[in-house]
């Protein structure tokens, strides 16, 4: 476990620099579309997982990374555990949007926890299809896949707001009075789950045995 | 005496290059100089003894430890300087050896203080800022600032300027000075290896040629020059490379024994440099193949 904050550590080392762009992003949504502001909860987290995982392969890092007295197990799940301070950094730019959005009197509706959570939850469901192709390309292959990720994401943003105006019954079960259906919230955790573990089990098999 | 690394029947296959069947113990609390020309292998079986690149057949031990089943314990251990630079290009060297030094038990940062300003690291710098040279020297100080108990350097002294060399030549020396110590440290310039080695490791095409005391291949080898007159097909079979010229021939022989009560009294008979070693062998090998 020491090992892997430790890694992720060296991931927020990396990308630093990343995490300033993210103020003028918040910014100009802030600015543009403040009142759909729990879509873009998404798109930060992601870009920073694939600036990190870019800074990672680009000049033979990944050596780097088997010479330390780390198990090749503990690189591949810390790229996972790396997921949930992105999700936060995500969580908490959102909701100081929404803070600034009050504060200015754009928003005037009480935070859509249900729909931030979904959006947030989101961000790790497409990392379960990305790190896997990660730790299978490496430094080749990954631009193309990286790019497709963006735009998977930004389709992702439209696709929701569609979704909602074609089915308004999407924007009854995700308003927060709506009354939960705890079994079907079991069933949708416990899936979500097997989801980003077999996703971790195909990354591990993929990295446990390759030539770096 | 123990062997720090033991290799047992290693086998790679690559596309356009084959390591096979590489049998070797590295002995602890020497450094072991490992050569060969470039394509040989030698940056491929490093790799495999840092668990990089998996080998097809075989098995590595290193500290008497199955390496892949005790990876970090192992590498905690060593301390790797690589022929290529492996750290972030766009992290300063200060933001880099943050990142490093949490994950080794032992990492003594006064130690690496005193290596940065012998080096005169700059701290400030990005790594992608340095020179071929200073990138090495950082490798070395972090190498050498967990008290590794093995290390392993993949052609080190390529692109360092004379005065470093003999620096680093030094430095090593003084490392292995506790007999706990142990260095395995590959390259193509074998002057390197004349000053400081012990043993040499010498594979050529992705065979292992020999493994032996640097002494000992003084008393095992000889380098004959002579006239070409000298050489008929039975003397010929004697000689692992021969070098002809208009006028004459030098030649290694594997058996200095023989060599010098055949040759003493027609031909000049000397002691060969590693380099010549190396160079014979190759020269024999590709003649053969």
């Amino acid at each position: 476990m020491r090992n892997s904050i430790y890694l992720i550590r060296k991931d927020f080392f990396l990308v630093r620099k990343f995490l300033l762009l993210l103020i003028p992003y918040y910014i100009i949504i802030g600015f543009t579309n403040v009142d759909a502001y729990s879509v873009f909860a998404l798109l930060p987290a992601m870009l920073i997982l694939l600036n990190a995982c870019a800074m990672d392969v680009l000049d033979n890092n990944q050596r780097f990374q088997i010479s330390l007295p780390v198990p090749r197990h503990q690189l591949v799940l810390a790229k996972y555990l790396s997921l949930i301070p992105y999700a936060i950094i995500s969580l908490i730019c959102t909701l100081l949007l929404y803070l600034s959005g009050v504060l200015s009197g754009q928003i005037s509706e009480p935070v859509a926890w249900r729909e931030l959570l979904l959006t947030i939850a989101t961000f790790p469901v497409l990392a379960a299809f990305y790190l896997p192709l990660y730790f299978w390309l490496g430094q080749k292959g990954m631009q193309i896949v990286n790019f497709a990720f963006i735009m998977l994401i930004m389709l992702n943003i439209t696709a929701t707001s569609h979704l909602a105006k074609r089915f308004p019954a999407l924007l009854d079960w995700i308003h927060p009075q709506t009354s939960s259906h705890i079994l079907l919230w079991a069933i949708g955790g416990v899936a979500y789950i097997f989801l980003l573990y077999c996703s971790y089990l195909i990354s591990l098999r993929i990295f446990v045995k390759k030539d770096i | 005496m123990s062997e720090v690394i033991q290799l047992e029947g290693l086998s790679k296959s690559y596309d356009r290059f084959e390591l096979r069947d590489i049998t070797v113990g590295i002995k602890e609390g020497y450094i072991t100089g490992l050569i060969g020309p470039n394509g040989a292998g030698k940056t491929s079986l490093i790799q495999m003894i840092m668990g990089m690149v998996y080998p097809d057949q075989g098995e590595i031990q290193l500290f008497g430890q199955n390496h892949l089943l005790h990876q970090a314990a192992i590498k905690d251990r060593i301390g790797y300087v690589s022929d290529e630079n492996i750290y972030y290009e766009r992290l300063t060297v200060n933001q880099m050896k943050r990142i490093i030094a949490p994950f080794y038990s032992r990492w003594n940062e006064d130690i690496y203080q005193k290596y940065q300003e012998r080096f005169k690291l700059p701290q400030d710098k990005k790594i992608k800022d340095l020179s071929k040279g200073m990138k090495i020297k950082f490798s070395l100080a972090i190498a050498l600032s967990h008290d590794a108990d093995l290390l392993i350097m993949d052609e080190p002294t390529s692109g360092l300027d004379p005065i470093f060399r003999r620096e680093l030549l030094e430095l090593l020396s003084e490392h292995i000075q506790d007999e706990k110590k142990s260095i395995l440290f590959s390259t193509h310039n074998t002057m390197d290896l004349d000053r400081i080695a012990d043993y040499i490791v010498f594979i050529n095409d992705g065979r292992l040629v020999f493994n032996e005391m640097k002494e000992s291949l003084t008393e095992k080898y000889l380098l004959v020059k002579g006239g070409r007159e000298l050489l008929d097909r039975d003397v010929r079979r004697w000689f692992i490379g021969i070098r002809e010229t208009a006028v004459g021939f030098e030649g290694l022989i594997g058996n200095r024994a023989e060599g010098e009560r055949y040759f003493k009294d027609t031909a000049i008979c000397e002691i060969p440099t590693l380099e010549e070693i190396m160079y014979f062998t190759v020269k024999g090998s590709e003649a053969h193949a």
